[in-house]
């Protein structure tokens, strides 16, 4: 093991024994390496950005559309061989970086009180690009492809029953949690109109459902896909927005509200075990580490720092000025 | 009474015997039965089914926090990519954290292949790119654009490894090695637009959210946490990371069940009480 290698894996070693030492308590040595690794990820990005990121797309081919032949000497400070480059961007289009470059100076001026409305503009344009951009692909990337997964055929020829089964169980869970929040908090108002309307649209909605369950028993084919998901959508909007207009949750809803908790449920419980593995899986990913570094290529690092840390909180522990018991 | 005192088992006994389930079955040497998992094997399929020469993009979307769960995995999916012969380009959207990592994997693995393959011909690392969104919205339009060079600063275009790709459709399968919420902007982004397939490897945290994306087959193939990463050692044939830490892995899973059981007859009996 090189000697540079060889003094990051005892740092590593330290900082990981250190920040465990929060299972005993919160202590100065747990406080120190908190601090260090919040600064050094965060120093490291910062200097990884302006050196990989910032410099070479960004300030090189300003400097080069300037004519500013300072690219070699500032590449010999941070020890890189920079050139200009040999196929150097059109002129017009190293023009266009100085939009990016005000933008970026303009959320640097949130410490000036007076400019700060500068800053509203690149705010501005990161939010508007993000949900523009966002809009539109979060539909065709997420909300059909999904919906359309959810209403699969219930009976599709030539499957296996568990995939009828898997389609059932898709549909009722989607369809319970959805009921489930939408009568999370009962519905104030209403008139007699409204619930007229209400009426006539389950009525609506259960017809669609009826002929969209029809259509899956009896045309299974791929060319009645269109048919079949123009009703399930009518049948699934209409009954919903029938929902939406109650005012309570009893009776089939409350029975339907409660198929939908136990759907939550059964994927918060999933969603914890898979959490629980990670952590379990993070936690022995340092014991590897630990254990890879208690033999002598590593220096035994893990043997020497495991009784310095301890012994290091236990001085720190002696020196704290002891609180007095507080009156009853 | 303080509710401190009326715990049945101290804290320090609970971290003790954890403690204790990672370290001993680590050093012990026993073997655990297979178990199939149709998602995994889903995603090791489908790069078998990829004829020699077809370009791959990994994208290693993970920091160092969540290492121990993707290496093994990152690891195992590139020795089949170069036992297959596949073209392998290695990216970072994540952040920066993630370039050593992932140039620490490739430099090993292209070890163990020394002779078999060759960096420029069978594997490039073109780096780090950051705003995730516009990067993958920029490579779907033109790759070069957002990855001029490689990272020894060499150009990319007219490189072997690169030949027939100019945008994300041309490459034959992507996966995405991930840490945070990259996935969502690789499938919204890029899968949905460009329609390419692609594979995702995981922390077992994030694998429930991505298992929709599986039935709507968005995504080919899953490998969501170490368990998993297991799998896929095993059916890349060569033993990785992930082995030995599945034996500390199941012990801990069996000692928490244990825990759970015990605290809740402790309950019960303190409610009857």
């Amino acid at each position: 093991m090189e000697a540079m290698e060889l003094i990051g894996v005892w740092i590593g070693i330290a900082l990981t024994l250190g920040l465990y030492s929060f299972l005993y308590k919160d202590n100065p040595v747990f406080k120190f390496c908190e601090h260090v690794f919040v600064g050094v990820g965060t120093g490291y990005m910062l200097i990884y950005l302006a050196i990989e990121v910032v410099w070479p797309k960004l300030l090189l081919p300003l400097l080069h559309l300037f004519q500013w032949d300072v690219v070699p000497w500032l590449g010999g400070l941070f020890g890189k061989t920079w050139k200009v480059p040999s196929t150097p961007l059109e002129d017009l289009e190293t023009w266009w970086l100085l939009v990016p470059t005000f933008f970026s100076l303009f959320m640097l001026v949130r410490f000036i009180p007076k400019v700060v409305w500068l800053s509203r503009w690149s705010f501005a344009f990161i939010v508007g690009y993000t949900a523009g951009n966002s809009i539109y692909a979060s539909a065709q990337g997420q909300l059909f492809p999904q919906a359309q997964a959810t209403l699969e055929p219930l009976w599709p020829p030539d499957a296996a029953w568990g995939a009828s089964l898997n389609a059932v169980i898709v549909l009722a869970g989607v369809l319970s949690v959805l009921i489930y929040f939408f009568f999370s908090i009962e519905h104030k108002g209403g008139s007699p109109g409204l619930a007229r309307s209400r009426y006539i649209l389950l009525g609506v909605g259960g017809l669609a459902a009826l002929a969209a369950i029809w259509v899956s028993m009896s045309h299974p084919e791929p060319e009645w896909d269109r048919a079949r998901g123009a009703m399930i959508i009518v049948s699934l909007l209409s009954i919903l927005i029938g929902f939406v207009v109650c005012r309570e949750k009893h009776g089939g809803i409350y029975a339907i509200s409660r198929l939908g908790i136990f759907f939550l449920m059964i994927a918060f419980g999933a969603a914890f075990g898979y959490t629980v593995m990670a952590r379990e899986s993070l936690l022995i990913g340092r014991v590897m580490e630990l254990e890879r570094c208690a033999h002598k290529p590593a220096g035994f690092a893990t043997l020497i720092l495991l009784p310095l840390i301890v012994g290091l909180i236990a001085f720190l522990e002696t020196r704290q000025p002891k609180t007095p018991p507080t009156q009853a | 009474m303080s509710q401190e005192t009326k715990r049945p088992i101290a804290r320090w006994v609970i971290f003790l015997l954890v403690a204790l389930a990672a370290v001993i079955p680590y050093l012990m040497k026993f073997e655990l039965p297979e178990l199939p998992a149709e998602v995994v094997d889903a995603l090791y399929k489908e790069v078998e089914a990829l004829p020699e020469g077809t370009p791959v993009l990994i994208s290693f979307d993970f920091d160092p926090g969540a290492e121990a769960e993707l290496d093994p995995m990152a690891r195992a999916i590139l020795r089949q990519c170069f036992r297959k012969k596949l073209r392998v380009i290695n990216l970072s959207l994540y952040m920066p954290q993630a370039v050593p990592l992932m140039q620490g994997v490739i430099r090993d693995i292209s070890k163990e292949y020394e002779g078999r393959v060759t960096k420029g011909t069978d594997y490039v690392v073109v780096g780090f790119s950051p705003a995730a969104q516009a990067s993958i919205n920029g490579m779907g339009e033109d790759f070069y654009s957002v990855f001029p060079r490689d990272m020894d600063d060499r150009p990319l275009k007219g490189m072997p490894v690169m030949k027939g790709i100019s945008t994300l459709k041309d490459f034959g399968l992507v996966i995405d090695l991930a840490a945070g919420s990259l996935p969502d902007y690789w499938l919204v982004f890029g899968q949905s637009k460009h329609h390419f397939k692609m594979g995702l490897g995981c922390t077992a945290v994030m694998a429930t959210d991505y298992y929709p994306y599986l039935q709507s087959k968005q995504l080919v193939g899953m490998i969501g946490g170490m368990s998993a990463g297991y799998r896929y050692e095993k059916l890349v044939g060569i033993p990785g990371p992930a082995g030995s830490a599945m034996r500390s892995l199941s012990v801990i899973h069996l000692l928490i069940v244990a825990l759970v059981i015990v605290g809740n007859i402790v309950y019960f009996a303190q409610r009857r009480r």
